[in-house]
């Protein structure tokens, strides 16, 4: 044998390799061979024995055309195969527009939910009208809510607070209601006071949003920071 | 029980899918000059012609997922030669060489005498030499070894139809031929030294 790091049985598997007459050999036989072939050497000595082997095919091969350090160099960059799906390269054809079809079918559900959460069945009501902020005269603030249906009203009085009142028409009423009803409302009732308003903002929002043109998706965005910003009180 | 496992071609493939490039450099190695050979008959330029086997190679490996075993790897793997040399040829605005017809049968000696025409001297006398090394050790052999590999390389027999022709197991069989190839290999080994 030529390399003393190749043993008898490796020889013998890589001749039999080459004519593709391995036979049965066992899962450690198997790693033992393909752990030979990590070598140079039991590579160098594969390739002789292909090489030998062709010229006695009577193929045409010159010496020194291995291909094995360019197809390596080729596939360096390749991902593992396991790694891209054990079959099948690309999507079939039918595939590509089924995939259309679901998105298409998501954002609709999408359109739906966001509908149905939108609760289309407030009750007619004073329609909101811009938010104010006004400051209190002596510093304290007042977070004033309208809460028609619920009749309350929160009065909390933080440090640097801002009275935060509808102006419009109702402004009025709502102060007058809460003069009459105020109460302290528990935070899940702030919350609440919080989603109706912003279901009010929504619906005010969707009216003229259906007349304008794509753009109408911006009011959202600022509805939800102006809600960010309340609670933050900038 | 030890599990055992028929390894060849398929069982390679099987782990270059699962992503073992060990495996493949074994194929590459066992199919190199078979694919040249081939590539050889469309692009006659030696230089060229590895560049195209290179990227046949690559580009098996890149489709290896979609190999399902329905053909040997081998015919699977000469159609994607073929077609890379003729994709190459229309690249470059030439046609394939009319020596040479893919659909006539393989056998090589045609292509060996049209390529001797556009080999360089020096390719040539290398190929001449290295024939004839392994000739010459082939010559050496016992006759023993030397009935098992010519009746394997000269003749494609399996080793179970070797063994029933040498009246002999299949181990025997793998055995004389690997030692066959041993005594090819010292010579061969010696001659690519020098080279």
């Amino acid at each position: 044998m030529n390399d003393k790091t190749m043993n008898e049985n490796t020889g013998q598997w890589l001749s039999a390799a080459l004519d593709d007459e391995l036979g049965d050999l066992s899962e450690f036989e198997i790693h033992q061979l393909l752990k030979a072939c990590e070598e140079p050497d039991t590579l160098d000595t594969f390739e002789r024995y292909a090489l030998a082997s062709s010229v006695l095919s009577g193929d045409v091969v010159n010496p020194g055309s291995s291909l094995l350090v360019g197809v390596r160099t080729g596939i360096e960059a390749e991902p593992d195969m396991a790694m891209t799906g054990s079959t099948g390269g690309e999507r079939p054809q039918w595939l590509r527009p089924l995939g259309r079809v679901a998105v298409a079918a998501s954002v609709a559900v999408a359109v739906v939910f966001g509908a149905n959460m939108l609760d289309t069945s407030t009750p007619d009501e004073v329609r909101p009208t811009s938010p104010v902020l006004a400051q209190q005269n002596g510093g304290g603030i007042d977070t004033t809510t309208s809460a028609d249906n619920l009749n309350v009203v929160r009065r909390a009085v933080p440090e640097n607070g801002v009275t935060y009142v509808s102006d419009g028409a109702a402004a009025g009423n709502y102060t007058a209601a809460a003069n009459e009803t105020s109460m302290t409302l528990s935070a899940r009732q702030l919350q609440q006071v919080r989603q109706q308003r912003m279901r009010r903002y929504l619906m005010y929002h969707l009216e003229h949003a259906s007349l304008n043109n794509n753009s109408g998706m911006l009011p959202f965005a600022r509805v939800s920071n102006l809600e960010t910003e309340t609670a933050t009180g900038h | 029980m030890v599990e055992e496992k028929q390894i060849g071609d398929q069982e390679l493939v099987a782990r270059v899918q699962k992503g073992d490039k060990r495996s493949y450099d074994l194929l590459v190695i066992k199919y190199q000059y078979k694919v040249l050979s081939i590539v050889g008959r469309f692009v006659k330029d030696q230089a060229e012609a590895q560049d195209v086997a290179q990227e046949a190679f690559i580009k098996a490996y890149r489709a290896i997922n979609n190999f399902r075993g329905d053909s040997a790897f081998y015919t699977w793997l000469y159609r994607i030669a073929v077609n890379t040399a003729k994709n190459y040829l229309m690249a470059r605005k030439r046609r394939p060489s009319s020596d040479f017809d893919i659909d006539d049968d393989e056998s090589s000696s045609d292509g060996i005498e049209a390529l001797q025409d556009i080999e360089t001297p020096e390719a040539s006398y290398a190929r001449d030499q290295l024939k004839e090394v392994v000739e010459s050790a082939l010559g050496s052999l016992s006759e023993e070894l030397k009935m098992a590999i010519t009746l394997r390389e000269y003749d494609g027999f399996s080793y179970e139809d070797i063994a029933e022709i040498l009246d002999c197991p299949v181990g025997t069989v793998r055995s004389r031929i690997f030692r066959a190839r041993e005594v090819i290999d010292q010579e061969v080994k010696k001659f690519m030294d020098a080279e």
